[in-house]
């Protein structure tokens, strides 16, 4: 009996960097890009030989960088290199992450004869002025175009990503974005509080008070916008960030929430196969010299413990609306939660962060939800 | 105390070439007893011993003087003493201050004869005045150091006095004379005026550079009284001193006023009533070297099986068991401590590894006091005593550096008096163990006697602050056109609190500041609590003036609310005395702190973050339902505001 498996695909390249985005992405010539190429197809043909004999493939995901940035008939040659040496399910879900101005009707053509059933967007908001501040090379309008561009050809599993806290950006915005979201009839939308990380340039503008980012208040007033306004509009919110219309949850990210096994390919993608996690090379010059030895690109791997297993489980599964599965914890870790965390559980349920229900699941509220590592830390051995 | 051990210098020796004879005499005795009886010419003649001692204001160059006479002795080579062989703990030297040098004997040929010259040292910090008083009841003269740009410095002149109640014979040289802004005659004068010596026949010289350093050895030759005192008289030695030595235990450093000791002398202490065999005795060079016997007239150290220097009271007299002396040496007094802290560890399961730490500081510092104690926010640490202010803080300073212990001190407080309405007279150090209000009569609180050296124009700040300390003006004298000297009584608790910074920051650094404990005194004190979300955080308690207290609670209070981080509810913040809330502050709840999200399955980002968070919460201690990470306490507790 097959085992179930989800692939990742990491394509580290972009157009150019936005202000916020520490992710492994680069700007790169195209034949680097070419190079990138063949590294990865010799990855996916080298990784199905020790995976395929065991596992299906459910979904696939294809990450970023910028993945429509590509030139034509790159996705293609992957999905194919894919179809060819795994076995991948009928069904299986198969997403591209894109940013609109880098898509075109024969691109759309494209990924959707390579199999492609699943596109995530990067949005991020609908203001021209917010968009240009944040790097983006696209124009709302340049979203809405994207948008018919892949409806035209019937896909319409569609996602996508904004971003909520950002400097500049107000309530009224927030509404703006969200509303046209609605009104697009957009079946999935990811709704992300803005984080500034180390070694962007937003964080050098922030640290020099170039700009100043929203108060604390004033982001979570947002984000009980945001999820308000779809909570109204039909969608369910099925994680912190995701909300999504009745058939529309996205399965890859419910394979990483639910600690199941996938298999990331190309530069720094991670996979979990039970019970070990790995990471490639986030190197793109390391990479690019492991594939022409053909050899697996790991720049590390480790074996999670219960007790890390453990952690892992508090920490994906508050994220999601339908919360931590305690009867299925106990069988696992042979820990009754409920017992062992009794007064940590009882306080947060008091502080009405956490809510028990009757079949035993612990759901963050939501205000939980804005607090989630504070949760975990104290429901985790120290 | 404080003092380095003596295996470091032995391995100091040997590692810069000296002799193997060194460890020979450290590790067998009685091998170099008859060694040293075969070879050492060491004159029995008690005429040619010469006991002094030197006393100098920090950095005016005690450490280089005593260096250089060790040289010119020849007991050490220039090699050796470049950096001042005698004060080698890293603290001492970090800090430029020598807390205590180990006693050395120096010979000499002067006129055709060989002089015996015990150098004892003297720490020079007013937590050991009465330490200070029994070294320097082991010699008949001292060098007093004065540099020649600085001049007389106040602790300077508090040493000068003690030394003079031991009726020493004080012979002043002026060091540092090659320095372009020395004033040598002015210095002179000054010496003159302030002191009272006649310091004209000062030798003028420079430490630093050797120039006119024998001159300080004629001078201890000519001027300072050889011993008197019966070699055969029944044992009589002052302990002036002790140490720990591995080998060998806790050793007496001594000076025979009468009788004679040798290997298989039992003795016992006058004080303490216990009795030993001696094992060893010997002299310094300045490593151990081990002698037939000591007598009248000399310095040097008894072994005797000692376990602990606790065993061991400076000031007590060593006298035969069997044959005793009449009277013991006068000036005998169990020390005290002055100042106390809780010292907690950072991580609660450190405990065992800081008790560990106090008693090897215990082994030789005999003056150290701690016992367990208990607090709700810190846990399991311990109550330690000291004799002042340095002495905490080099002890806090060593369990970091030495023992690699992350700790926490909780504010420095004072041993309190509360007579109870029952009659009863406690003593109270920490604040947790006051008893109720109703229980209580009165209080009395300890007292200084302060002298403040000023220049003129930092009087009216000085005053202004002594008043704000509580403090009760004495007198003003002028000394001279630069300098007054300004005298205060003064609690104690406030100096323990912040009156050192204050001071120096308000006259520049200018006023040196000196104090004797000048008893009891009935006061109007109030205990102080912190409550954090309702509950009392016991490490944060505090006894103090009742007028102080709003000002303080207010303080503190401020503090907290900017350290303690915002957690999952509403932390209240309250000043307290009694029921009575004299003081409060908010720390609002936490709204947000998630991650935004789990990049394409990449949890090792979020890994990393749960465990730095609970490395964080591992120094976080509990108070009631209150997380109070561990900086938060000492950014409180730290004295500067």
């Amino acid at each position: 009996m097959r085992k179930d498996l989800s692939l990742y695909i990491h394509i580290p390249f972009c157009e150019s960097k936005c202000i916020y985005c520490n992710f492994v992405s680069s700007v790169e010539t195209p034949d680097k890009q070419k190079q990138y190429e063949q590294c990865l197809l010799s990855e996916i043909k080298l990784r199905a030989k020790q995976y395929n004999p065991l596992y299906t493939i459910r979904t696939i995901y294809i990450g970023g960088g910028t993945p429509s940035c590509l030139t034509a008939g790159v996705i293609k040659r992957i999905l194919s290199t894919i179809y060819l040496n795994f076995t991948v399910q009928n069904d299986a879900e198969i997403t591209i992450e894109v940013n609109p101005n880098t898509i075109t009707e024969e691109k759309v053509q494209e990924y959707i004869a390579a199999g492609v059933n699943r596109v995530s967007i990067g949005l991020q908001c609908a203001q021209g002025g917010l968009l240009k501040f944040l790097g983006r090379k696209h124009t709302y309008a340049d979203f809405e175009k994207c948008v018919k561009l892949f409806r035209a050809r019937n896909l319409n599993n569609i996602s996508v990503d904004i971003i909520l806290g950002l400097p500049k950006q107000s309530q009224d915005d927030v509404k703006t974005t969200v509303t046209n979201l609605i009104k697009l009839n957009i079946p999935h939308i990811s709704a992300y509080m803005l984080s500034v990380e180390d070694e962007t340039p937003l964080k050098e503008m922030v640290d020099n008070q170039q700009v100043f980012l929203p108060k604390e208040k004033e982001t979570i007033k947002m984000y009980a916008l945001t999820a308000s306004l779809l909570k109204k509009a039909g969608y369910t919110r099925y994680e912190v960030s995701n909300f999504a219309k009745p058939g529309y949850k996205s399965k890859h990210n419910q394979v990483y929430w639910n600690r199941q096994d996938y298999l990331g390919l190309g530069l720094a993608a991670h996979s979990y196969i039970h019970p070990v996690r790995m990471a490639n090379t986030d190197e793109l010059d390391e990479y690019i010299s492991f594939m022409e030895q053909n050899k697996i690109p790991l720049s590390d791997a480790e074996k999670i413990s219960t007790e890390e297993a453990k952690e892992e489980c508090v920490m994906l599964s508050l994220r999601t609306a339908q919360g931590l599965d305690t009867t299925a914890y106990a069988n696992e870790f042979k820990e009754n939660i409920l017992q062992t965390k009794k007064a940590q559980i009882h306080k947060l349920i008091q502080l009405k962060l956490l809510k028990l229900t009757e079949d035993g699941f612990l759901q963050a509220t939501d205000a939980g939800f804005m607090l989630l590592n504070r949760i975990i830390l104290e429901l985790v051995n120290s | 105390m404080f003092r380095q051990r003596l295996q470091q210098y032995t391995g100091y020796g040997t590692l810069l070439g000296m002799n193997n004879h060194t460890e020979n005499a450290s590790q067998s005795a009685s091998q170099s007893a008859i060694h040293t009886t075969n070879n050492n010419t060491t004159p029995r003649d008690m005429q040619s011993i010469r006991n002094f001692s030197i006393i100098a204001h920090i950095d005016h160059g005690k450490s280089t003087l005593a260096d250089r006479l060790m040289e010119k002795t020849g007991l050490i080579s220039q090699r050796e003493s470049k950096n001042q062989l005698l004060d080698s703990m890293e603290l001492e030297q970090e800090r430029g201050i020598t807390i205590k040098l180990t006693p050395v004997t120096m010979q000499y040929k002067y006129n055709g004869k060989t002089y015996t010259l015990n150098l004892i040292d003297t720490p020079g910090h007013v937590d050991f005045t009465y330490e200070v008083s029994r070294s320097l009841a082991a010699c008949e003269g001292a060098v007093l150091v004065v540099d020649a740009s600085q001049g007389v410095e106040a602790q300077t002149l508090a040493n000068v006095y003690l030394a003079l109640n031991n009726n020493l014979e004080i012979l002043p040289v002026i060091n540092k004379i090659d320095l372009p802004s020395a004033r040598p005659e002015e210095v002179k004068k000054e010496i003159e005026d302030v002191i009272g010596l006649d310091a004209s026949q000062a030798p003028c010289i420079s430490a630093k550079s050797g120039l006119n350093v024998e001159d300080v050895l004629v001078d201890i030759i000519e001027h300072v009284p050889a011993p008197k005192g019966d070699p055969n008289a029944p044992l009589k030695a002052l302990i002036f001193d002790s140490y720990y030595d591995n080998y060998k235990g806790a050793v007496c450093l001594i000076r025979i006023v009468e009788g004679t000791v040798k290997q298989g002398t039992k003795i016992k202490m006058m004080q303490t009533g216990k009795q030993y065999e001696t094992v060893e005795v010997g002299i310094f060079v300045p490593q151990t070297q081990a002698k037939q016997e000591l007598t009248a007239g000399d310095v040097g150290y008894l072994c005797a099986s000692i376990k602990t220097v606790s065993d061991i009271k400076v000031g007590d007299t060593i006298t035969e068991e069997q044959n005793p002396t009449k009277e013991p040496l006068p000036g005998y007094k169990e020390i005290m401590p002055v100042v106390y802290c809780g010292i907690f560890p950072v991580e609660g399961d450190k405990y065992s590894l800081l008790k560990d730490a106090l008693e090897k500081l215990k082994l030789n510092d005999a003056s150290l006091r701690f016992s367990p104690e208990n607090s709700t926010a810190l846990g399991y640490g311990f109550r330690c005593g000291f004799l002042g202010l340095l002495h905490m803080d080099i002890i806090t300073e060593r369990l970091e550096r030495e023992f690699k212990l992350d700790i926490i001190t909780t504010a420095p407080g004072v041993a309190y008096h509360v007579y109870k309405t029952n009659g009863d007279m406690l003593e109270i150090s920490n604040p947790s163990n006051l008893p109720t209000p109703q229980e209580i009569d009165h209080m009395e609180e300890p007292m200084i006697s302060a002298e403040i050296f000023t220049p003129p124009e930092y009087v009216g700040d000085i005053m202004q602050l002594a008043k704000e300390k509580r403090g009760e003006y004495k007198d003003l004298q002028y000394l001279d056109a630069s300098r007054v000297c300004l005298k205060y009584t003064l609690p104690l608790n406030e100096i323990v609190y912040d009156f050192f910074d204050r001071l120096k920051s308000c006259t520049h650094g200018y006023a040196s500041f000196d104090y004797t404990l000048a008893g009891y005194q009935t006061s109007d004190l109030v205990k102080m609590d912190m409550l954090l979300n309702g509950d009392v955080c016991d490490a944060l308690s505090l006894i103090v003036h009742r007028e102080k207290a709003y000002t303080r609670g207010r303080q503190i209070a401020e503090k907290l609310k900017n350290v303690i981080p915002r957690q999952l509810f509403e932390i209240p913040i309250q000043a307290s005395i009694g029921n009575k809330v004299i003081a409060r502050e908010t720390v609002k709840a936490l709204r947000k702190d998630v991650i935004a999200k789990c990049y394409g399955g990449d949890i090792s980002r979020k890994r990393k973050l749960l465990e730095k968070q609970k490395e964080g919460k591992k120094r976080m201690r509990m108070l009631g339902s209150v997380e109070l990470p561990s900086e938060a306490f000492m950014s409180i507790l730290k004295l500067d505001d």
